[in-house]
């Protein structure tokens, strides 16, 4: 919500977490306010995952949030990529 | 609107204990799905597959997902289950049982709850070949930057979009 420096942390699953070969990344952040802004940095950080980071869907505990959604204080923004289940 | 049930885990799913048969003496019409994995995806020999979930939102999706079922539809029971781990051909992954007055209104919302799970819920298919090669299957993305635009209110079981994997 403002310009403060701080570290968010992803958690990664399944294929993107195959891609990546870890399941968390973190990224020092100075400017972001929202989910999508924090998103914009991993990419900038990981390019190779750019594609696939597009692709998925972000939650925060059990709850999926939007781009726009404020970055959350304490939660890692989980990465959700395309499903397959059933 | 969350209830404490688990209606995910690595159990092999039990068809009989979900039907509720004796319960629901106005219900003339039970509906049920089954989904068991296949051995084949694409032209190559599946093996076995491997079944993850980011579990936190499953649960609460497939709770809101029977609750919401119930007032769409009219339907007095409905049980929506999904397995995770390592499953073998033949094994259930998704079972979905619904009971009403009639017909009708019970094969609608089995239908609607299991489309509603394969693209909303977040669950994922990792598939292992005969040959010993393995992938994690390209699904539906619960990600749309259109919905992103224009919705005030995202309602993952209930949107459209274009997908090849989800038969």
């Amino acid at each position: 919500m403002n310009a403060e420096n701080r570290t968010v942390t992803f958690e990664l699953l399944a294929g993107i977490e195959r891609q990546a070969g870890c399941r968390y990344l973190a990224v020092q952040v100075t400017s972001a306010a929202t989910v999508g802004d924090a998103l914009s940095a991993l990419q900038r950080a990981y390019p190779k995952l750019h594609d696939a980071i597009e692709r998925c869907a972000c939650a925060v505990g059990d709850a999926i949030v939007r781009r726009q959604a404020a970055l959350p204080v304490d939660s890692p923004i989980v990465l959700l990529p395309p499903v397959s289940g059933g | 609107m969350t209830d404490c049930m688990q209606r995910m885990g690595e159990a092999p799913l039990d068809i009989n204990a979900l039907l509720a048969l004796s319960e629901y003496p106005d219900c003339g019409g039970l509906a049920l799905f089954a989904g068991a994995v296949r051995n084949h995806h694409e032209g190559k020999a599946v093996q076995r597959l491997i079944y993850s979930a980011y579990l936190p939102v499953c649960e609460r999706l497939l709770a809101e997902i029977e609750a919401e079922a119930k007032t769409k539809f009219g339907v007095s029971y409905i049980a929506v289950r999904h397995r995770i781990g390592e499953l073998a051909i033949g094994e259930l992954a998704i079972v979905c049982v619904v009971q009403a007055a009639h017909r009708a209104e019970a094969f609608a919302a089995c239908r609607w709850a299991v489309d509603a799970v394969k693209h909303g819920a977040p669950i994922w298919k990792e598939e292992f070949y005969t040959d010993g090669s393995s992938q994690f299957v390209d699904g539906c993305c619960l990600h749309n930057h259109d919905d992103e635009e224009n919705h005030g209110d995202e309602k993952h079981a209930t949107h459209h979009h274009q997908h090849k994997e989800c038969a």
